[in-house]
């Protein structure tokens, strides 16, 4: 075996026992190398399993308006249907990106009660950011968000349930 | 079976899933710039490397909008060199090909850094296939070439194996109801196709135990050559064909495809051994 031969062989060798032990999410060492893995280089092969999605989490976002009413909510990232997406699905990542936050957030609130301390966490800063940049009422002067579970269509009988309510948050004055 | 002619076929399909990937980037290009999900002022307090005050210059100076499209069009002019030398074959082709690999991966580690959230399964494969072509198109050594594309074989029998298996110790799946149940979600689903499942609830079960099997069955199927490798890769291809279509996932398809005519070389070593 030649020298090349050799040394992929025990780096590659090495990059699949990795992914091997990184499967079991359920270990502590687990979530710290995958939070170290910066780049997204150890896969998670665990596709829709062993716990499969069976309600969809969404954020919806509304708006306070001069004089203190509200205005209708919205849906972040809604979901478009079309055979298209099959090969043109632009908006996946926005969407896998909005649904990755939204349990993240209900973990970060769920152990820091009466904390304000998951405003500071990413994911909560992403949904703000991209809540306060959605194009809205010119009478609008704060936002807030809430993350809802569904299931099935949207119909009227629906099952739907409250999640988490986010405090309103103030818009610049000098917004365009 | 000349690994590196192996190679240029895992590139073909490589090439267009980042040219979709990119294109699609560019085309909500908004969400990258300040006030979109992934706006850098926020997504560099994420990690404390983007905010080392030694390197916080370097990554804000590709990572701002709009520098950040510079990643996307780097993929995309590296993605048009894969596809010229795995449609010319020309063997003048084969190393710039191989420096074209480095570049998407580089530019996707450096995307995953920057992004964080929204990754999902075919990102992955993308950058494993990426690996093993990169090395299989620049060592000149067959031994290290056949190793490499082995690497990227052995990859996606883990991820069939590993979702399989993940799948059999789930009682959604086995009882059934995983399958009705994802599809009756609108992010991810075909809400008509969930509520026709839940109606037959038989044929509910026959999927996810499909599905199960399926998966289950790659790993050990390749110990029996090259036939069995084919028939992996004709199912696979339905079944990613059918996820995108159904679920939209459209990067599966291609990524996963990426990593099939490796699984042929690895077949064609076990039958040689």
């Amino acid at each position: 075996m030649s020298a090349p031969t050799l040394l992929c062989a025990v780096v590659f060798g090495a990059m699949l026992a990795v992914t091997v032990a990184a499967q079991p999410r359920r270990f502590k060492w687990v979530r710290r190398l995958k939070e170290r893995d910066a780049g997204a280089w150890i896969p998670l092969w665990t596709f829709f399993a062993p716990n499969p999605g069976v309600n969809d989490t969404r954020i919806l976002w509304r708006e306070q308006l001069v004089g203190g009413a509200s205005g209708p909510w919205h849906e972040m990232a809604p979901p478009h249907r079309s055979l298209v997406r099959a090969v043109w699905n632009p908006d996946n990542r926005v969407r896998k990106a909005v649904t990755d936050c939204a349990p993240l957030i209900l973990r970060l609130v769920g152990t820091n009660r009466d904390s304000l301390l998951p405003m500071l966490s990413l994911p909560y800063l992403m949904i703000v950011q991209h809540m306060v940049g959605l194009p809205g009422s010119p009478l609008g002067r704060a936002r807030q968000f809430a993350v809802v579970n569904t299931q099935g269509e949207d119909t009227e009988d629906a099952p739907f349930q409250l999640l988490m309510m986010s405090h309103w948050h103030r818009l610049a004055e000098d917004r365009e | 079976m000349n690994p590196q002619e192996v190679a240029l076929w895992c590139a073909l399909p490589l090439a267009i899933g980042i040219s979709i990937d990119a294109l699609q980037m560019i085309a909500t290009r908004g969400q990258l710039a300040e006030g979109g999900l992934f706006g850098y002022r926020v997504l560099a307090t994420g990690r404390p490397m983007l905010v080392d005050p030694r390197l916080a210059p370097v990554f804000a100076g590709i990572f701002r909008y709009p520098a950040v499209l510079g990643l996307a069009a780097v993929q995309l002019g590296a993605a048009s060199l894969l596809l010229a030398a795995a449609t010319l074959r020309a063997p003048e082709l084969v190393v710039p090909a191989g420096i074209a690999a480095v570049v998407i991966l580089t530019s996707r580690t450096l995307l995953n850094l920057r992004n964080q959230l929204g990754l999902d399964g075919s990102d992955q494969m993308s950058l494993v296939v990426c690996v093993g072509v990169a090395v299989a198109l620049l060592v000149p050594d067959r031994g290290a070439q056949a190793v490499a594309l082995g690497y990227v074989a052995l990859q996606l029998l883990l991820s069939y194996s590993v979702a399989g298996i993940a799948k059999a110790v789930s009682p959604a799946w086995r009882s059934g109801s995983a399958m009705p149940n994802i599809m009756s979600t609108v992010g991810f689903g075909l809400p008509p196709l969930g509520a026709f499942l839940h109606r037959h609830p038989r044929l509910a079960l026959a999927a996810c135990w499909s599905v199960i099997v399926l998966e289950c069955a790659a790993l050990p199927a390749i110990l029996l050559g090259t036939p069995a490798a084919l028939a992996i890769i004709g199912i696979g291809l339905c079944f990613h064909l059918s996820v995108a279509v159904l679920m939209g996932l459209n990067g599966f398809l291609w990524s996963f495809a990426a990593a099939y005519p490796a699984l042929l070389l690895l077949a064609h070593a076990v039958e040689s051994v």
